[in-house]
């Protein structure tokens, strides 16, 4: 409703009670919502209740045309998480040499390798800040499966990938972090259209993910890789050599391997970000929430 | 009057396009093409890498200096691409760490 519209309704409102028609009342107080009909019958309900009903059904993908592979959108509060899933196929990665001086960083020497991988399920985090324009957090993760995500109760799966790290204890951290101590912000990042950001944000990350090179960064910064800790799960994954060899031989080997599981589904896994992220503290759930936005909105 | 059905045999495959195993349809030239968040199937069979990238360049945002990269492979702008293969376009650049 603009301004305009606001001040008619006000009007009306007040002619109505001038000619003494009754009217239908809404009170926020606290945290309920308390409804009167005109004929004086009354009903409350919880703010956040009220306000989930009146969104309710508003599917969209917001200000953005999402990049191909973007399976599931979801938010909570300010933050906003991109579902993404590459099929299998074989990439060339530039992979840390086995005889590398240095482990990570300046000096590394790499070589190049051929991997298959199965699904490749990437999850962008972005957090709107006050003004609305979102930004890409650092808390992404990424995930392995052998089949497609058809629903949000499927599992997902650790990937076999160095510089996706394993944090111990995992509490109140990702579970498959992607490092991206190196991810440069691109001028489309810090742009003041949302979807340009958006878009530039997830484009940054998956280039990240990809199409840098992989090293023993997270041997040393965190609690291991998951490359590191998958090595047992299979012998076509014990060295990355190994790897490259049942690549070579069937691509598809890769449908077939053990991954490890992570326990959670992908559900779960989005509500631990969010719930790491104290996205729900957000959440509108009285009269002074709706407050807030008003007065904000009066100063903007 | 009634409803009468088409039988199978006579429909078109989805989309109305080229059933999946007619030979020399475009379906069958199909090659999975990629550039950064961009994944497509396109009917370039038999077409070079070379022919890919200027053709696409705009509509995929394929970059000039990225390399080509072909099942795995890292290919040239004379290869030729067969159908069912994966091309992709990476840029490959920085490390993580």
């Amino acid at each position: 409703m603009n301004p305009l519209q606001l001040e008619m309704a006000m009007l009306r409102l007040a002619r109505a009670k001038e000619a003494g028609v009754p009217v239908s009342q809404l009170i926020i107080q606290e945290t309920k919502a308390i409804a009167t009909s005109p004929e004086g019958a009354s009903a409350s309900m919880p703010v956040e209740l009220l306000l989930a009903k009146v969104a309710a059904g508003q599917m969209g993908t917001g200000p953005a045309i999402l990049p191909d592979g973007i399976k599931a959108v979801l938010s909570q509060g300010p933050i906003i998480i991109w579902v993404w899933e590459s099929p299998p196929r074989v990439y060339q990665f530039d992979w840390i040499a086995n005889d590398s001086p240095k482990a990570f960083g300046q000096g590394t020497k790499y070589r190049k390798v051929r991997l298959a991988l199965p699904y490749v399920i990437m999850l962008a985090v972005f957090a709107r800040s006050e003004g609305g324009l979102p930004d890409l957090l650092t808390r992404n993760e990424c995930f392995f499966r052998s089949a497609p995500l058809k629903r949000f109760e499927d599992e997902l799966h650790y990937p076999a990938l160095l510089n996706c790290s394993k944090f111990d204890p995992p509490d109140g951290q990702p579970l498959s972090w992607i490092c991206t101590q190196h991810l440069r912000s691109t001028p489309k990042m810090q742009s003041r259209e949302p979807d340009e950001r958006f878009c530039a944000g997830f484009e940054a990350l998956r280039h990240c993910l990809l199409e840098t090179a992989f090293n023993h960064s997270s041997e040393h910064h965190e609690a291991a890789s998951w490359f590191s800790e998958s090595r047992r799960a299979d012998p076509r994954l014990q060295t990355v050599e190994a790897w490259q060899e049942a690549s070579a031989r069937d691509p598809l080997f890769v449908l077939e391997v053990p991954w490890l599981k992570t326990g959670h589904t992908l559900r779960q896994v989005t509500d631990r970000t969010f719930a790491n992220l104290q996205a729900g503290k957000s959440r509108i759930q009285s009269a002074a929430g709706l407050a807030r936005i008003i007065f904000n909105h009066a100063q903007s | 009057m009634n409803e009468r059905i088409r039988p199978h045999a006579e429909r078109a495959g989805a989309g109305g396009g080229a059933g999946l195993f007619d030979d020399h349809q475009p379906s069958n030239q199909l090659v999975s093409v990629s550039s950064g968040p961009y994944l497509e199937q396109l009917p370039v069979g038999n077409s070079t890498v070379g022919e890919v990238r200027h053709r696409f360049a705009d509509r995929l945002d394929i970059d000039p200096n990225a390399q080509a990269v072909l099942d795995g492979q890292p290919v040239d702008d004379q290869t030729c691409v067969r159908p069912r293969q994966n091309l992709m376009f990476t840029r490959r650049a920085g490390e993580k760490g």
